[in-house]
């Protein structure tokens, strides 16, 4: 055959050549990413991949704060089941806890935690890079990432009674086991670790705490810790400073007249919008499809598997309306209609949980509040009666500060405020004449009682019962309380229960 | 060249090594001997004239005479002499010492040992396989109904388990080879198609449940000249060699003058089997009884359904007193049609093969439909004496019109039709009158959609797209040397479109009605390069060396988009839903995959009679870790062909005689689970803000799961090649399997990957064939046999609660376990029904709830304490078969022809879903006739447990109740066919067929066919949803050569 190229072998030899070079080129060549992911690298270049990386590391509680609310709630004396309720949510309610059950799993917080750490890890290469990022931000990124990092242990160990200490960035899985730290040591160490990012309003600059919804108010955090080890002096300074001194824009959450009587209920629309009273808020987005499964367990019309307690509904019923001249309609802008419903208004009508519902412009997108103004003024108002100031406690309670109350001595300076009980128009709560018993405790009991009404459904409750029954060393404050949803002594379940709960290792619940 | 002359003497040196050391007895021979031999036909035992015999050696030739007989001189009698006849098949023979052969030539109409088979790295001929091979030509599938060659490999391939999704056209095929070798990464086979890797596995996405699309369509099954399975001895793909190669060649041009091609084919798919369900009076009775086992109860019968007892002037009397066969109503026999034209031509600078292909097959239901355009254009360009160039491209586009086929009764037509009751209508009748409007119906009180509204406006479309180009050029330097390379691209894009209107159907989460639409678009650029070198010595040594290296890069993206509650019906495209945003959604990915192979391989033989195959790969792929990353995969097979020993050279019977045993290593890198290896971010958005966190603790050490088999085999033929037996056995094991770990809460991220099991596979394969022929009558009868077992050596858990791996699936629950195959069914065991409260006193069901006359009685495995929970639970069945294969017949009597294959499967179990479905008795929907001897308080001896409404007791938990066996032998196809004689001038040839499918199959199972897979996934093995069964089909063909 006649030749008729002059094409030769060489050209093969040179396009080999290039597709072997081709191989070895670059050191990225196999870095090939499986889908929408980054990695670390490229996800912590900019100040903005700061904030995007806090934000993600309090997404867990978007599965998380559902679950708290159900377990405080049918642990406490807050929800029972129906008749729809499921064998999980049976057992919550049983004192009863397998390991199957899902509402045990705390692997949510500790996903906080890692988060948490992976940003505290590279948050000095973005100062690095970002020129943006001064010492001032990362001191209060670093700031806002400790606080977040700690109240997830909080609540680990107030759920578990201890919690596994994750030091570093945890890169691969840990060879042995982890190391265990009791709620006390916990407490101490989280103390230590938050301390350095607490700076005082009155001392020159003052650092502002990121408020985008998610974050715990650090301070109050510092505060509650304290209050938890029974250290009043500290829990008063903290919670104090948390709600008076709020970073730049003083005294911004002070339960003022914005939702005052029938606006009270908006606290629940819009939460993650309302800087005045919602510090922390874990929000649903509507538009991405992300569903907060509590309306749909607890709506009437809906799967219907928790109800409220008689007893909580009770508790509202006995309160008294100012605005009624005491006519005994029971606390009309908390209770019935906004905190729980009624399926009608029959007496046979099936109680139904409401709170989660009123937000009916996000159907099944409600965000969830972790902690709001209310909260924390009660915290304080409960280390204020501890520190032998019962009178300004009972007035925050009540009708709050005016320009004419007295103040504590140690703790002068006070924003006025409407007070938690003045807010909902009730009936202020006073040490009845002649009254011979523990008037701190009395005190403290008021408090306590607000808190199941004003903070219902909030994931509060169970936390509430620990603290108190541990600090006055009384398990029955928790076991009388929770097992009067079963009857009264003498009914067997009422007993088993009661007897359950009178041993205080059985509050935490088994690490699945 | 300096270069290339010291790299072949080396290789010289090497030859003359091995030369010295095997084949002294060939020296000192002076005086030239010869050879004298007959040639006959094989299976006739004619002698043949004219056969050309030649000295491969020195080129001395001769000619048989009439009576078959040669005379040949030969430099000695270690030679190899060549034998060949145009129309038969062509032999190479070593005389190994012998004076007087006899040999028989196969006609190569016949399948025969010297048949080539294709592999990766070149051809080789099928006598001399070291590895396990398996070969189909063209003559398999020319009568076929198939829309792609996936869909004829069923039995055909020993040790491979072909199972077609469904009887939907075009519906893709799930394949096998030798088992599963990982947990999470890809079961199926590489396909090679004209060199190029073309990846099927990919578009496992889809709007539509229970459809994946099918690449395999990228060929038309009419220009493909064979099909070669390769099982063993893979190492030179490395990392993707686990799961065996499965290599389509198409036609080229073989011929020299111009050659011109048409076939067309017509025909019809019969509908299915009709289910035996409720007719419309003993629907009412179960309705009544399901109406009264409700609690509280909802009111009172009389109200709530006035129609219900024949009350003409009820408002509703029309809508719901019907009579209605709703399998009649959606089952419709459906047209097949298929028209292929092909075109070969060129001279000897450059051939040219163009061929097109028309498609058109209807569903079993309305509206159902495969209609697909192929383009094929390939061809050879001679540039020199020794460089050539190979382009080849292919085009398909291929349009599915098919519903939803999965678990979700209320889109899948057929779990409708099964549950909607007989006494609804499928179109609206007038309240007042009665009459029949022509609009579709609503669903009524039962909460089943309308099937009729599912197949007439229910839309879901597939246009997929495919595009596969390369370009081979091969540079010969002289004799020995050959360098080639090829680069190609694979692209396919695959647009869907749905649409579930709300009329007639049920409305699932507040959606009326919803579109969608899915684009899926992937990508492939490859590159193989490799230089070979061939010798032969005269002293009978034949080396072939082989090196080079592959690239290839994948990348695969989605997009998918649903929208809610348009306005109305008519209203059918993305942007008309809701104005609430949360009611859409969109989601997409966006995956690529790299992967470098650099690969030797060296294959040598001595005389046909001692073989060594040896190839390694080592290579890289951007699935895992760096630390991982390069492996080295080596391989090594040998073979003895004791049939040229002296001891056994001189039998006349045997024909060939071939011991193999071969060892591998191979990996599977086609797994998205190793995305576990790396540390990465994920983004969730929340108030236009995507947030970033971590979704794992990545596992470092995670690495390629790496498999290993020891093959051994013979391959044996006997009476001139009469009868040929091909028998394998084999064990592999991947020990280093990735096992799903749940790690204990503290550690935040409960799923784990890591190496922590071993999977073993033991399995023998046989096939056989044989031919006999009496005068003009010619008969065959062949088959193949396969049994494998894969099981679960160890699994090593890191939280100590952990015992196995429970993967739920729709209705189901699979369990991988220690000691037991992977994937089995998990469940409870029942044991019939109890008759009396009395029998199920303190029985506690799998609900938790206290069991009653009625209620099923379940075994209470362990424990004892009459408490049915998680700890009672077993498994309950293997999807797997335990041996499965074919068998096929041919009987031929001058023009004509009839060929048979039947298929069988034994040992698999089902899970049957339809019948779960339709004796649940947990809701109003219709059900099956078996549920008349349910238990009720008159027929406490019922077989069925009772009509309960929600199900309280459990009583159709996943449970023994549901899984069947699904063994079956089926006949598959049978055909005849008839070949005019050619007529000089006008054409060449004409060959007219009738091809039968699935005629006749023997099974005991009850659903509509025991032959379907859900997914090509490995998880859905068995699990019978409701997919369009595969019915007897007839065809009526000719093919035309002019």
């Amino acid at each position: 055959m006649e030749k008729r190229s002059r094409i030769t072998p060489y050209f093969l030899v040179i396009l080999a050549a290039v597709m072997f070079a081709a191989n070895s080129c670059s050191d990225n060549f196999y870095e090939q990413l499986a889908g929408d992911r980054i990695t670390p690298e490229q996800g912590f270049q900019t100040s903005g991949d700061l904030l995007r990386s806090l934000g993600g590391a309090m997404l867990p509680l978007q599965d998380f704060m559902p679950k708290l609310i159900m377990l405080d709630g049918l642990r406490s004396d807050q929800m029972d089941v129906t008749q729809y309720a499921d064998a999980y949510f049976r057992a919550i309610n049983d004192q009863s806890f397998t390991v199957d059950n899902p509402f045990i799993d705390g692997s949510d917080l500790y996903k906080v935690v890692i988060n948490c750490n992976e940003i505290l890890a590279n948050i000095d290469r973005v100062a690095e890079k970002d020129r943006n990022v001064d010492d001032y931000i990362l001191h209060y990124v670093k700031g806002a990432v400790i606080g977040l990092r700690s109240w997830a242990y909080f609540t680990i160990v107030r759920i578990y009674g201890e919690a596994a200490y994750i030091e570093g960035n945890m890169t691969s899985l840990p060879k042995g086991d982890q190391t265990f730290l009791s709620k006390d040591v916990m407490i101490d160490t989280l103390i230590n670790q938050i301390t350095p990012y607490i700076h005082d309003s009155n001392v020159g600059k003052e650092y502002i705490e990121i408020r985008v919804s998610g974050y715990p108010n650090t301070k109050a955090l510092l505060g509650e810790l304290y209050l938890e080890k029974n250290d009043y002096g500290n829990a008063v300074t903290y919670l104090k400073m948390s709600c008076e001194s709020y970073g730049n824009l003083a005294s911004m959450l002070k339960v003022d007249k914005s939702f005052i009587d029938k606006s009270w209920k908006n606290i629940f629309v819009g939460s993650k919008g309302i800087l005045t009273e919602n510090i922390s808020v874990i929000p649903f987005a509507s538009t991405e499809g992300q569903v907060n499964p509590l309306p749909q367990w607890m709506l009437y019309n809906d799967q219907y598997m928790v109800k409220p307690t008689q007893i909580l509904a009770d508790n509202f019923k006995a309160q008294v309306q100012l605005k009624d001249n005491g006519q005994g309609t029971g606390d009309v802008y908390r209770g019935l209609g906004v905190t729980y419903g009624k399926s009608d208004t029959s007496v046979t009508g099936e109680p139904f949980i409401l709170k989660y519902g009123i937000d009916q412009g996000e159907p099944y997108s409600t965000d969830i509040i972790i902690s709001r103004a209310a909260d924390i003024h009660l915290l304080l108002a409960e280390a204020l009666n501890r520190s032998g100031e019962s009178a300004s406690a009972l007035l925050l309670l009540n009708a709050g500060f005016n320009s004419l109350s007295p103040r504590p001595a140690v703790w002068a300076r006070w924003n006025n405020n409407q007070g938690i009980r003045g807010r909902a128009y009730l009936k202020p709560k006073l040490i009845p004449v002649g009254y011979a018993g523990d008037l701190t405790e009395l005190v403290e009991d008021y408090i306590i009682d607000e808190r199941t009404m004003e903070l219902a459904f909030e994931g509060k409750r169970w936390f509430d019962l620990v603290r108190i029954a541990d600090r006055r060393g009384k398990p029955e404050f928790l076991a009388d309380k929770v097992a009067a949803k079963f009857g009264v002594p003498g009914d067997t379940k009422y007993d088993a229960i009661h007897a359950f709960l009178m041993n205080p290792a059985n509050w935490n619940l088994p690490i699945k | 060249m300096t270069k290339r002359f010291s790299y072949s003497t080396l290789l010289n040196l090497l030859i003359f090594f091995i030369v010295c050391s095997i084949a002294l007895p060939g020296y000192g021979q002076t005086t030239e001997p010869s050879v004298k031999g007959v040639i006959t036909e094989s299976g006739t035992g004619h002698p043949l004239k004219q056969v050309s015999i030649s000295v491969n050696s020195t080129g001395v030739s001769t000619e048989t005479d009439s009576l078959g007989a040669f005379t040949l001189s030969v430099p000695d009698l270690e030679a190899e002499i060549i034998v060949n006849l145009p129309g038969y098949n062509k032999r190479n023979i070593f005389l190994n010492g012998r004076e007087n052969i006899t040999v028989s030539l196969v006609s190569d109409i016949y399948w025969s040992l010297d048949n080539s088979y294709n592999n990766p790295l070149g051809s080789d001929v099928v006598r001399d396989a070291v590895f396990p091979v398996t070969t189909l030509s063209a003559a398999d599938f020319s009568f076929s109904k198939a829309t792609s060659f996936d869909q004829v490999l069923q039995g055909r391939v020993p040790g491979m388990l072909s199972i077609q999704q469904s009887g939907m056209p075009g519906s893709r095929t799930f394949m096998n080879i030798r088992g599963i070798s990982s947990l999470y990464g890809r079961a199926e086979p590489v396909l090679f198609i004209d060199g190029m890797i073309h990846d099927f596995a990919y578009a496992s996405n889809s709007l539509m449940e229970g459809f994946n699309l099918n690449p395999m369509e990228i060929v038309d099954i009419d220009d493909i000249s064979d099909i070669s399975v390769l099982k063993d001895g893979l190492s030179y793909l490395g990392a993707a060699g686990s799961n065996g190669v499965i290599n389509v060649n198409t036609e080229q041009k073989g011929e020299t003058s111009t050659v011109i091609k048409f076939s067309t084919y017509g025909g019809v798919s019969m509908v299915p089997k009709k289910l035996d369900l409720l007719d419309p009076t003993d629907f009412k009775n179960y309705f009544i009884d399901q109406f009264n086992s409700r609690t509280p109860s909802p009111g009172s019968f009389d109200v709530l359904y006035p129609w219900f007892n024949g009350d003409q002037n009820s408002a509703q009397y029309y809508k719901y007193n019907n009579n209605t066969d709703w399998q009649d109503e959606i089952y419709k026999p459906a047209a097949l049609q298929k028209y292929h034209f092909f075109l070969k031509g060129g001279d000897d600078i450059a051939t040219y093969n163009i061929s097109t292909g028309f498609l058109s097959q209807k569903g079993l239901y309305d509206n159902s439909k495969y209609t697909r355009f192929n383009l094929r254009i390939n061809g050879k360009i001679s540039i020199t004496d020794k460089f050539s160039i190979t382009p080849n491209a292919k085009l398909s586009l291929a349009d599915s019109y098919l519903p939803n086929q999965g678990y979700s009764a209320w889109k899948n037509p057929i779990l409708s039709a099964v549950l909607m009751p007989p006494t609804m209508a499928p179109y609206t009748r007038d309240a007042l009158t009665g009459d029949v409007l022509s609009y579709v119906d609503n669903t009524g009180i039962y909460n089943v959609s309308n099937p009729v509204a599912i197949v007439n406006n229910a839309i879901g479309t597939n246009r997929n797209y495919n595009f596969l180009a390369s370009v081979n050029a091969q540079y010969k330097f002289n004799e020995h040397f050959t360098v080639a390379t090829l680069v190609g691209l694979d692209f396919n894009n695959a647009r869907e479109n749905i649409f579930l209107p709300d009329i007639g159907m049920v409305q699932v989460d507040s959606a009326s009605n919803s579109p969608g639409d899915f684009v899926n678009e992937f990508r492939s650029s490859q590159n193989h390069s490799s230089i070979t070198y061939t010798t032969n010595t005269a002293s009978g040594h034949s080396i072939v060396l082989n090196g080079g290296f592959r690239y290839m890069k994948n990348s695969y993206k989605y997009d998918k988009g649903i929208d809610l509650n348009t306005p109305s019906d008519d209203f059918k495209r993305l942007g008309q839903g809701s104005k609430y945003n949360f009611l859409r959604s969109t989601t997409g990915d966006n995956r690529e995959l790299i992967w470098t192979s650099y690969f030797g391989s060296a294959k040598y033989n001595f005389r046909n009679k001692y073989f060594i195959d040896a190839n390694v790969s080592y290579d890289g792929n951007s699935a895992v870790n760096s630390d991982n990353r390069f492996n080295y995969y080596p391989s090594i097979g040998a073979a003895w062909r004791a049939s040229s020993e002296s001891f056994l050279n001189q039998a006349s019977w045997l024909e060939d005689l071939k011991f193999r045993a071969s060892y591998s290593i191979t990996g599977n890198m086609f797994s998205s689970v190793y995305d576990y290896s790396k540390l990465y971010y994920v983004s969730r958005r929340i108030d236009n803000l995507g947030y970033l966190s971590r979704e794992v603790i990545p596992n470092n050490d995670l690495s390629l799961e790496k498999k290993n088999t020891i093959n051994g085999g013979l391959d044996l033929s006997i009476l001139k090649q009469t009868v040929n037996v091909h028998l394998d056995m084999f064990k592999s094991s991947v020990n280093n399997l990735i096992v799903q770990q749940t790690l204990l809460s503290t550690f935040g991220f409960r799923n784990y990957f890591d190496n922590g099991g071993k999977l073993s596979t033991t399995g023998i394969e046989a096939s056989a064939d044989t031919r006999l022929q009496i005068g003009q009558i010619s008969w065959t009868l062949g088959g193949s046999f396969s049994k494998e077992k894969s099981q679960i050596e160890d699994i090593i858990f890191i939280d100590a609660n952990t015992k196995n791996v429970i993967t739920n699936i729709e209705g189901a629950q699979l369990i991988t376990s220690k000691g037991n195959p992977v994937n089995a069914f998990y469940g409870y065991k029942t044991n019939g029904v109890f008759a009396s409260d009395a029998e199920a006193a303190g029985m506690i069901g799998p609900k938790g709830v206290e069991l009653k006359a009625g209620d099923v009685r379940f075994v209470d495995l362990v424990g004892g304490d009459n408490i049915i929970n998680e700890a009672d639970k077993t498994i309950i069945g293997d999807p797997y078969p335990d041996f499965f294969g074919s068998l096929s017949t041919g009987l031929s009597y001058k023009r004509f022809e009839l060929s048979a294959l039947f298929t069988y499967s034994v040992g698999n179990e089902i899970f049957n879903y339809v019948r779960y479905k339709a004796e649940a008795m947990d809701s109003y929907s219709n059900q099956s006739t078996t549920v008349l001897d349910r238990w009720t308080s008159s027929n406490t001896d019922g077989a069925l447990p009772k009509a309960a409404f929600g199900d309280p007791a459990g009583n159709s938990v996943f449970s023994d109740r549901w899984i069947e066996d699904g063994s079956y032998f089926r006949l598959k196809q049978l055909t005849v066919n008839y070949t005019l004689p050619r007529l000089a001038g006008i054409y060449k040839g004409i060959t007219i067929y009738v091809t039968g499918t699935n005629l006749l199959t023997l099974t005991k199972y009850t659903g509509y066919d025991p032959d379907f897979m859900y997914m090509n996934n490995p998880y859905y093995m068995g699990v019978d949803y409701g997919k369009i069964p595969q019915t007897k089909s007839f065809i009526l063909g000719i093919k035309l050569d002019l």
